[in-house]
């Protein structure tokens, strides 16, 4: 049996968005939001919003008690969640939640590696996969570091994204792309999380020189620090997604109910250049 | 079974491993077993016990009867079975794992190992990979079938087996079969009372072949048709050591009261010895031939466990009775043995009286002498030697025979005498390997500095013995046998090294955000170069000299203080880290890691500190050397450890309070991670413990080693031999390795203290190793006080420098591998013992330390007297003046002063 065989023999979903993100000559948009933030049910109508707005793929951050790749605005929304009850079980609620309520978009999970393998990677995994959770995506788990881990997520289906930065030598990146198989996330930064006022000095040329090594074996996608319509257009000439996270979490910050949802709507929209499509009329709670 | 039927089980069979095979492969699955602990031993089981033993099957259907009275779907059903069998008295467990003619499935087995009774695979074994595949689902015992296994093929399995750590069930039903097993070597044989050709049973035809493989020495198992006590007696008259009974317990839905009932009524039968000898837990080493002062230091100071003179007449390194009693004098640690060739007993008992040794090993004897039993209570440990030359189960027959006649151990001669290469030289060790699965043996022969690592972990001895690899020239040399003892003791489970990828065992690693994977690879590669390097190591002994002010004493507590905690006649070491400049072991790593930054070119250094020691020590180091210092700090600490803040300030360093979290080590440290990820390129992180990600938990524990290098050297020099115990406290654990590591290969008992808070509640302590479990945190794989869930859990304690939520990679790996004691002390022993150190010893210790000397004061009445323990006294206590008075105000207030 190949590995092709092990996975899901159900559709590609992260492939076919890419694909279908290309055919339309428009970069894929990745939007990233915390389970369990600010409250499961915001969260859920948070998601369901970014997908209706425009997101080709949700990235489900699964919140951690030690988040050393972010900075301050997903670490203390991951906090908050925790605070709620948030956790790995909350991430995979949110997920199946939205495969129920007929969303059929990807889904990723983001989460570090110690809540997947407190209680043994394979249940954890497991339940990512029968969510509906088609790929992962840890930062603290470089290419290579575990092997069995990713043995693991692709018997059960699960497609991986690692990530490179501006420091990242030529064989790693290589590396990097021979291990992912959802899409190859660049950090166009030195640094963590958290929204920037502009792309930092060669960040272009970053991605450029990646997509040129990988020479579309997997999409580039670039993340971290991106929050403004310029910053995504100057992005998505070169690469094949963008990652908004920290400007869509910073939105639902703050005390009025439902707000908080309909900025991140508006943001997705506007940052998609397409009007936000409601699935339904009832406002999002 | 039709022939037919029996090669669809094997095709099937065959099948199924190919699939297996192809989403693991061979090579994986060898890798995969060299971690496992040993295997339960099935055949001592049944070898050892005084009643017939019996095991118990599992399986759902079988050709002969079709499907069974038991028949619960799914493997955990499997397990509730296996546990009722267990509770039942079953000696061993049998479990299918064939499903189509069967019901069976590899998961019925890993459920059924839990239960903690061996087991044995059932299956059509005809290939290796299924031979370790039943290794790694958890079986103890693999079925052999030796009709299925034609030519050398048989053999072939058995060594795989071997190699694999599993006991080999061979099955026989006739005479062919039975010559072929024991030319084969096997030594645990079952008789199948049922031709699998025509799948008829006769029970009667059996009994010859048990008797016969009995009578050559084998452990039986009767097979097939057994379902009554009378049954039971028959096989058991005929030799059985066990019977595997199937069908007639699954007929019933109630297969546990069924076995009860056989065991209940097992016959008893003669065992070859009533009881197999204790295992020891760690190997132990014997070096012999020793004739001189100086070699017998060497013992002492090597540590070994057991020291050989040999006296027999005209012998090459022959000393006389009369010397060894000399010698011995200066043996301090080690127990002599006399050693004989083909001896008599007067011979004996002169030399025993004369050296006033009660040890001794008798070797050049094919069988344990006729003398033996009626001598051996005049002496402590009888050591008999055998040599394997004829296979396993003769070797094992011999070895016997000495415990029968009263010796204490045994070793196989000549087993190593090919070390390394080729089957041919395996073999012996091979033979060595099988008789260790029954028998707690050593081995020698060739063994060498060299060759003694791989030769142990191959055979997996209880000791291991050598004289002529300890030579040089003739005579014993100091360093080769000091390198003898250091590599025998390796540990099997990697946890005393670090290997290429960053572990100790299955701990350590680099979990990290990609940015930090290439500053890491750099500073692997700077270190280990300046490990080579001879400029940095003297530049580095300058500053230990100079700036630190090493070597740091070694100080005894006074008698009668001892005496008056109930501890007279021991004795209490603390290694004075104290005294090191900045008053604490901090320095010595930081130092060393600022030096290593200069040599790297960074300008710009980052810390993360908990009590502060660590902070003050890298603002001072980078004074030293005019680097900018930005300290992390948590806002919780700096209102506990306001001294240090100002000393760090003082030695201009930035202080940066992280409030995040709970404000203290663990949060400074995730904050230290974020600003090198964006600085990676101008900062050198200097991070303060054996924590975190690969190359810092072992460059610590290097930089740190030299408090037990020079430990190690002034105990032998104060005491004359090695500690018994060695205490240190744990929060990352560098202090602790620090001392640690110069005695791992020792017999020196090392206890890790950690902080015991407040109670063993979640949240309540920082005891990551005696209450955590694994996971990764700071870059590790390692254990941590966590929620089940993997949230992170913040711990308590009163001492900053213990409160971190994980510990370091190479501790979770000792104290996995046995190798370390865990212990805690709450904050009030810990306070209760600063204030007595200081009162008693005028000796101010830290929290930190003070919970090591808890631990030390606690268990000094329990060991022997002359018994010596050194604790490391990590750090002083002036840092901790303010919490004093607040915990312990009475211990402040001047004598004379109104309360």
């Amino acid at each position: 049996m190949t590995r092709a065989l092990e996975r899901r023999t159900s559709v590609d979903r992260i492939g076919s968005a890419f694909v279908r993100a290309r055919s339309e000559r428009r970069t894929a948009f990745i939007a990233y939001l915390v389970a369990g933030y600010p409250s499961a049910e915001r969260a859920f109508g948070a998601a369901r919003a970014a997908l209706d707005a425009g997101s080709d793929i949700l990235e489900i951050g699964v919140p951690f008690s030690d988040p050393t790749a972010d900075g301050p605005v997903i670490a203390a929304a991951a906090r908050a969640s925790l605070a709620g009850g948030g956790g790995l079980d909350g991430a995979i609620d949110l997920a199946r939640r939205l495969r129920g309520y007929g969303m059929t978009q990807p889904l990723m999970a983001m989460s570090y590696l110690n809540p997947l393998i407190a209680l043994g990677s394979r249940r954890a995994l497991e339940a990512l996969a029968s969510s509906g959770i088609d790929g992962l995506i840890v930062p603290d788990l470089p290419a290579g570091e575990d092997p069995a881990f990713e043995r693991e997520a692709a018997a059960r289906g699960l497609q991986i994204a690692f990530l490179v930065a501006p420091n990242t030598p030529p064989a790693r990146i290589e590396r990097a792309i021979a291990a992912s198989t959802a899409f190859l996330y660049v950090v166009p930064l030195l640094g963590v999380t958290g929204a920037r006022n502009s792309l930092a000095d060669g960040a272009l040329e970053l991605i450029e020189r990646v997509a040129e090594i990988s020479a579309g074996r997997v999409p580039i996608v670039a993340g971290f620090g991106i929050s403004s319509g310029s910053q995504v257009a100057r992005l998505g000439s070169v690469a094949d997604g963008v990652v908004v996270g920290s400007a869509l979490v910073q939105a639902l910050a703050g005390e009025d109910e439902g707000g908080g949802v309909e900025r991140v709507r508006s943001l997705v929209g506007e940052l998609t250049g397409r009007t936000p499509t409601r699935r339904s009329q009832v406002a999002a709670t | 079974m039709s022939v037919s039927v029996l090669d669809q089980l094997v095709r099937g069979a065959r099948v199924r491993s190919h699939q297996a095979a192809n989403l693991v492969p061979l090579g994986t699955l060898r890798r995969r077993i060299r971690t496992l602990p040993s295997a339960r031993r099935f055949e001592a089981a049944l070898r050892y016990g005084d009643r017939l033993g019996i095991v118990a099957e599992i399986k759902r259907s079988s050709p002969s009867s079709g499907p069974l009275g038991w028949h619960e779907e799914g493997p955990l059903a499997a397990g509730r079975l296996a546990g009722e069998y267990a509770a039942a008295g079953a000696r061993c467990l049998s479990v299918l794992t064939e499903p189509d003619r069967f019901g069976g499935s590899d998961e019925d087995l890993t459920e059924a190992a839990r239960v903690g009774v061996p087991v044995l695979r059932k299956d059509f074994v005809i290939n290796p990979y299924q031979v370790l595949q039943a290794r790694l689902i958890g079986a103890d015992a693999v079925l052999l079938i030796t009709r299925l296994l034609p030519g050398e093929s048989l053999r072939a399995l058995l060594d795989e087996a071997a190699e694999a750590g599993l006991d080999a069930l061979v099955e026989v039903h006739d005479w062919k079969d039975l010559e072929r097993a024991l030319e084969a070597d096997a030594t645990l044989i079952g008789v199948n009372a049922r031709d699998l050709r025509t799948l008829e049973v006769d029970v009667a035809r059996s009994l010859p072949v048990i008797r016969a493989a009995r009578a050559a020495g084998a452990t039986v198992v009767a097979e097939s048709g057994l379902s009554t006590v009378s049954d039971l007696q028959r096989v058991a008259g005929a030799g059985a050591h066990g019977a595997l009974i199937g069908t007639s317990l699954l007929v019933s839905r109630h297969p546990g009261d069924a076995a009860r009932n056989l065991v209940e009524a097992a016959p008893h039968i003669d065992a070859a010895l009533a009881t197999a000898p204790p295992r020891p837990l760690r190997l132990a080493v014997k070096v012999c031939g020793l004739r001189t002062a100086a070699a017998v230091r060497a013992a002492t100071a090597a540590g070994a466990d057991l020291a050989g003179f040999v006296v027999a007449p005209g012998a090459k390194r022959q000393v006389s009775p009369a010397r060894v009693r000399d010698l011995v004098g200066g043996l301090n640690g080690p127990r002599p043995v006399l050693v004989f060739r083909r001896t008599t007993r007067e011979r004996l008992l002169r030399a025993v009286s004369a050296s006033g040794v009660r040890n001794v090993q008798l070797t050049g004897l094919s069988r344990p002498p006729s003398w033996l039993p009626a001598v051996h209570g005049a002496l402590d440990a009888v050591i008999g030697v055998v040599h394997p030359e004829e296979g396993a189960r003769n070797a094992l027959l011999r070895a016997e025979a000495w415990l029968r006649a009263g010796a204490t151990q045994v070793v196989l001669d000549g087993a190593s005498r090919q070390d390394g290469g080729g089957s041919a030289g395996r073999a012996p060790l091979m033979a060595a390997r099988r008789v260790g699965r029954l028998l707690p043996i050593g081995i020698a022969g060739g063994l060498t500095p060299r060759s003694v690592a791989a030769a142990a972990a191959a055979a997996q001895p209880a000791f291991v013995d050598a004289s002529s690899g300890l030579e040089r020239r003739g005579v014993t040399s100091p360093r080769r046998l000091a390198s003898f003892v250091h590599q025998a003791r390796r540990d099997l489970l990697g946890a005393d090294r670090v290997d290429r990828r960053g572990r100790f065992g299955r701990f350590g690693g680099r979990f990290v955000a990609e940015t930090l994977v290439p500053p890491l690879e750099e500073l692997e590669a700077a270190w280990r170069q300046a490990r080579r390097d001879p400029a940095f190591a003297r530049e580095l002994g300058v500053l230990h000299r100079d700036f630190i002010g090493r070597p740091t004493p070694l100080f005894e507590v006074p008698a009668p203080v001892l005496a008056s905690i109930g501890a007279p006649g021991r004795r209490l070491l603390l290694k004075r880290e104290d005294l090191a400049h900045t008053g604490a072991h901090k320095i010595n790593n930081a130092i060393g890691q600022v030096l290593l930054a200069t040599r790297m070119g960074r300008h710009r250094i980052i810390a993360e500190t908990g009590a502060g020691q660590h902070g003050v020590a890298t603002a001072a180091a980078c004074a030293f050397f005019g680097l900018d210092c930005i300290v992390y700090m948590g806002t919780t600490d700096i209102e506990r450890q306001a001294p240090n803040v100002a000393r760090m300030r003082l030695l201009g360093a930035e202080v940066r309070p992280v409030s995040t979290g709970n404000g203290t080590l663990r949060d400074a440290l995730n904050e230290a991670l974020r600003d090198w990820v964006a600085n990676v390129r101008t900062t050198a992180y200097v991070l303060g413990s054996a924590a975190g990600p690969h190359p810092y938990p072992s460059m610590v524990a290097q930089l740190q080693s030299v408090i037990g290098r020079e430990a190690r050297a002034q105990v032998l020099d104060r005491v004359g031999a090695l500690p018994h115990v060695a205490i240190a406290c744990v929060g990352g654990g560098s202090n602790a390795m620090g001392l640690f590591g110069a005695f791992l290969d020792t017999p020196t008992r090392l206890i890790a203290v950690e902080a015991g808070g407040r109670g063993d509640g979640l949240g309540e302590n920082a005891a990551s190793l005696g209450l955590g479990r694994p996971g990764v945190l700071h870059g590790a794989f390692t254990m941590l006080t966590q929620t089940d869930d993997g949230q992170v859990v913040e711990p308590h304690s009163i001492s900053a420098g213990l409160d971190y939520p994980a510990v370091g990679p190479q501790l979770a790996a000792l104290a996995e591998s046995g190798r370390l004691e865990v212990e805690r002390a709450t904050d009030a022993e810990a306070l209760d013992a600063l204030t007595w150190l200081t009162r008693s010893c005028g000796i101010v210790p830290a929290l930190e330390p003070a919970h090591a000397i808890a631990a030390a004061r606690r268990m000094l009445p329990t060991i022997p007297e002359g018994c010596t323990c050194v604790v490391n006294l990590s750090g002083r206590g002036d840092k901790d003046l303010e919490i004093v008075a607040r915990e312990r105000p009475g211990e402040l207030m001047m004598a004379g002063s109104a309360p």
